[in-house]
């Protein structure tokens, strides 16, 4: 190589250089894609085909913190399973579900928390690892992030670039179905949420259009559907002018009636912060929910699913 | 033009292919039009300004050359400092002028009617204006010899790898390196090239991971619990140094490709052991640029304690205000010549007392890095806060809100990554003081191919694809 002109030498070690790293690319991205499935972590759990029929529960971070799977999985000793996830749109929970469901056996009871209707799908990509698993999320992303997909076409790695691996990577060995938040709002944040200025609460229109799908998903594979808002801080949640409408916008484009809590948590220590209850709030929560029946239909008897008849 | 856009992975390897197809002053109008072009893609409007500055300071440094007469020559200075300060302090400083003067005359009682020019602040400006002041000087002193070719001197001021974000790259440095061709050199080519890749990584992995957790942080403090901010301080010593001299790195491996040599900028500057070693391993063109056109010419130590200390506060103030026109980058500044001002004064006492104690001398280096370390980390507290009231409340959350829990930290993958990447950084930094480690990574092709490999293995993964500005960029 040395006898060759200088930048003929340049151009065989560039060349070289992006052989390596494309090599590597792929080997490493494929490592990591065959062990994606076996973490812990909600979006694998939910890929691995199951016959059971969970609760299963979608929204975002409100409902991944403070919906305590492990809780009602205590109390009404069926299994449970919180797909729910920061940021979580419901146009994604749609993909989401629509990815569990080819896996899985159709849930005894889906649990959807309404706050995502205001969510923009930001969390797409972070979820690139997921996008092959989840066809309708990949679907979406194609749309959204049509650059996201042509990088990680040409590096493969690039679809671990993200929160979700890093969690995927963290719980490898352990479950995250324990999420929550163990800290208590600062007085601060409630001063600051008592001076707060009147605000609207807008749902997108994509969002509410698949809230809608996601009500006759419900209907067509024949499981209950239960529509909550979880309780936000009464200090916060007192200045939404137009909540009552909110709630009602919901219920009329799922023709679902929804379960409203918003204003149910009068005591500050079971919150985290504005909008999410913590550790403290969660526990009583979910027994306050199933004193008041809104599990009711989670102990229905199974339906018939080609996965179940399969396994059987 | 970013460094961290597309725009560049275009435009730089297609200049590349250009450069070295030419030579002579081919080569030099192509890097000048290339340099403008890289300037114009930011704004066009500006270009004129800069052309001016570099027409205006060569014609004064050719007058001076060869003139006798000491009042000229001091009138030919003044009138060069006047219009490069002016414009700076026209674009830079014209609102905090301003506001200073109104807030000074509302405690007199006195209201003024509201100013509503808008002005752009011109990328670039502080560095390419200390640039060319500093030719006009050198060339006042007698230093050097005025650049006979204004396509010449127009490519050292404009040339894009230093243009934007420095780093200050003195005419006398890069002027004569502009003489002759650069020749074709694959080796130093592929240093330059590592270099900018670990650059990039600083830039795009480390920095931009870091910057939503001190941004979310800094934007209200009072809502955030100690440890969070302690956290975002602590973040915010390694986004600014990544952000910056993954810039520089950047900048010094581009210079590389093309065959020139523009100094260092940084040189691991946390692990200083005292106060004047960090000023010689951090922005170091800017602060030896302070040192030879400022601290100096004020007498520097040559008059005695007070005035020593009177010049390094001054200068420390003044490159506090260079940064930005705030007064929290004032107290930035303040607050690094205090320091100064305080190791000149209690230095040599502590010196004596280390050494009548007979501590070990790692465990004093040690000791001395730390204490270096968080007196600079706490006054990066007041370089990043918009306001003295952000500032305020990031120091008295951490003084009052800090528990030993990392319970309330909320992000806490984004904060684990992060703490990662800090550590990854720290162990980088501590080797490469190895030589011989270095230089068996410098001469091994497979440690080479893999260490390349790695960093765009890890930009992938890890890296953050924002497009954020380089924080440099705005002084």
């Amino acid at each position: 190589m040395s006898r060759l002109p200088p930048i003929l030498q340049t151009l065989l070690a560039v060349a070289l250089l992006c052989v390596i790293v494309l090599a590597g690319d792929r080997a490493l991205a494929g490592l990591m894609r065959r062990a994606l499935p076996y973490s812990g972590v909600r979006f694998s759990l939910a890929l691995r085909p199951s016959t059971e029929r969970r609760v299963l529960v979608l929204g975002n971070s409100r409902a991944a913190t403070g919906f305590n799977a492990p809780e009602v999985q205590r109390r009404l000793g069926v299994p449970t399973l919180n797909l729910a996830y920061n940021g979580m749109s419901t146009v994604i929970a749609e993909a989401m579900l629509r990815g569990y469901l080819a896996h899985n056996a159709p849930p005894r009871l889906l649990v959807y928390e309404l706050d995502g209707l205001q969510s923009d799908h930001v969390l797409v990509n972070a979820m690139k690892c997921y996008w092959d698993e989840y066809p309708a999320l990949g679907e979406l992303a194609g749309r959204l992030h049509p650059r996201s997909r042509a990088a990680m076409r040409l590096f493969h790695l690039y679809a671990f670039n993200g929160e979700a691996p890093l969690r995927a990577l963290y719980y490898a060995r352990r479950t995250d179905q324990n999420w929550g938040n163990f800290y208590r709002i600062s007085p601060e944040i409630i001063d600051a949420a008592r001076a707060e200025a009147p605000f609207v609460i807008h749902s997108r229109d994509d969002d509410l259009a698949a809230l809608q799908r996601i009500a006759r998903l419900a209907r067509d594979h024949g499981f209950p559907l239960r529509l909550v808002v979880m309780p936000y801080l009464h200090e916060h949640i007192a200045h939404a002018t137009n909540y009552a409408a909110w709630v009602d916008q919901a219920r009329r484009v799922s023709g679902e009636p929804v379960w409203d809590y918003g204003h149910a948590e009068g005591d500050v220590t079971h919150f985290a912060d504005r909008v999410h209850l913590n550790e403290q709030g969660s526990v009583p929560f979910v027994a306050r929910l199933v004193g008041d029946g809104f599990f009711a239909d989670s102990a229905a008897a199974p339906v018939t699913h080609p996965l179940a008849a399969a396994a059987r | 033009m970013l460094f961290n856009s597309i725009a560049f992975l275009v435009f730089f390897p297609t200049f590349l292919l250009a450069y070295y197809c030419t030579r002579g002053y081919t080569r030099l109008w192509l890097t000048l039009l290339a340099s403008y072009l890289f300037y114009a893609w930011w704004d066009w409007r500006f270009l004129p300004m800069l052309w001016f500055q570099t027409g205006f300071d060569y014609w004064v440094a050719k007058r001076l050359h060869g003139m006798d007469d000491p009042r000229r020559r001091k009138v030919l200075l003044t009138l060069s400092m006047i219009s490069n300060l002016t414009l700076l302090g026209f674009f830079k400083y014209f609102h905090f002028g301003v506001d200073t003067l109104e807030q000074v005359l509302r405690l007199a009682g006195v209201t003024l009617p509201p100013v509503t020019l808008q002005i752009v602040l011109p990328v670039g400006i502080s560095f390419y204006t200390f640039q060319s002041m500093s030719y006009v000087i050198d060339v006042y002193r007698g230093e050097i010899e005025p650049e006979p070719s204004l396509l010449r001197f127009a490519t050292a001021v404009a040339m894009f790898v230093h243009l934007v974000a420095g780093p200050i790259v003195r005419a006398r440095h890069l002027l004569p390196q502009l003489h002759g061709d650069r020749t074709y050199d694959s080796a130093r080519i592929a240093r330059g090239f590592e270099q900018v890749m670990w650059g990039f990584f600083k830039k795009v992995v480390i920095a931009d991971s870091l910057a939503p957790l001190v941004d979310v942080q800094f934007a209200d403090p009072r809502l955030h619990d100690g440890t969070s901010l302690l956290l975002a301080v602590y973040f915010y010593s390694a986004q600014i140094y990544c952000d910056f001299s993954g810039y520089t790195d950047i900048a010094l491996g581009c210079a590389k490709i093309l065959g020139y040599d523009l100094g260092t900028n940084f040189n691991r500057p946390y692990f200083s052991r005292s106060f004047s070693e960090f000023w010689t391993r951090w922005h170091i063109s800017l602060s030896s640029w302070l040192r030879d056109y400022l601290y100096i010419p004020l007498g520097g130590n040559r008059f005695g304690s007070g005035r020593t200390y009177l010049n390094l506060m001054l200068t420390m103030l003044i490159g506090g205000l260079w940064h930005g026109a705030n007064w929290t980058f004032v107290v930035w500044g303040g607050l690094h010549g205090l320091y100064l001002v305080l190791q000149r004064f209690i230095g040599p006492w502590l010196d004596r007392t280390t050494r009548a104690l007979r501590l070990p001398r790692t465990v004093v280096a040690v000791v001395a890095m730390l204490l270096v370390f968080h007196a600079v980390t706490f006054a990066w507290i007041f370089f990043r806060s918009p306001n003295f009231s952000i500032a305020r409340d990031v120091i008295i959350g951490i003084a009052t809100r800090t528990q030993p829990s990392f319970a309330q930290v909320q992000q806490k993958f984004l904060v684990f990554k992060a703490i990662g990447l800090c550590l990854l950084l720290l162990v980088v930094e501590a080797l490469s003081f190895r030589n011989r480690l270095v230089e068996r990574f410098q001469v091994a092709p497979v440690l080479r191919y893999a260490n390349a490999a790695a960093i765009a293995w890890g930009i992938a993964l890890l890296g953050t694809f924002s497009g954020a500005n380089f924080i440099y960029f705005q002084f």
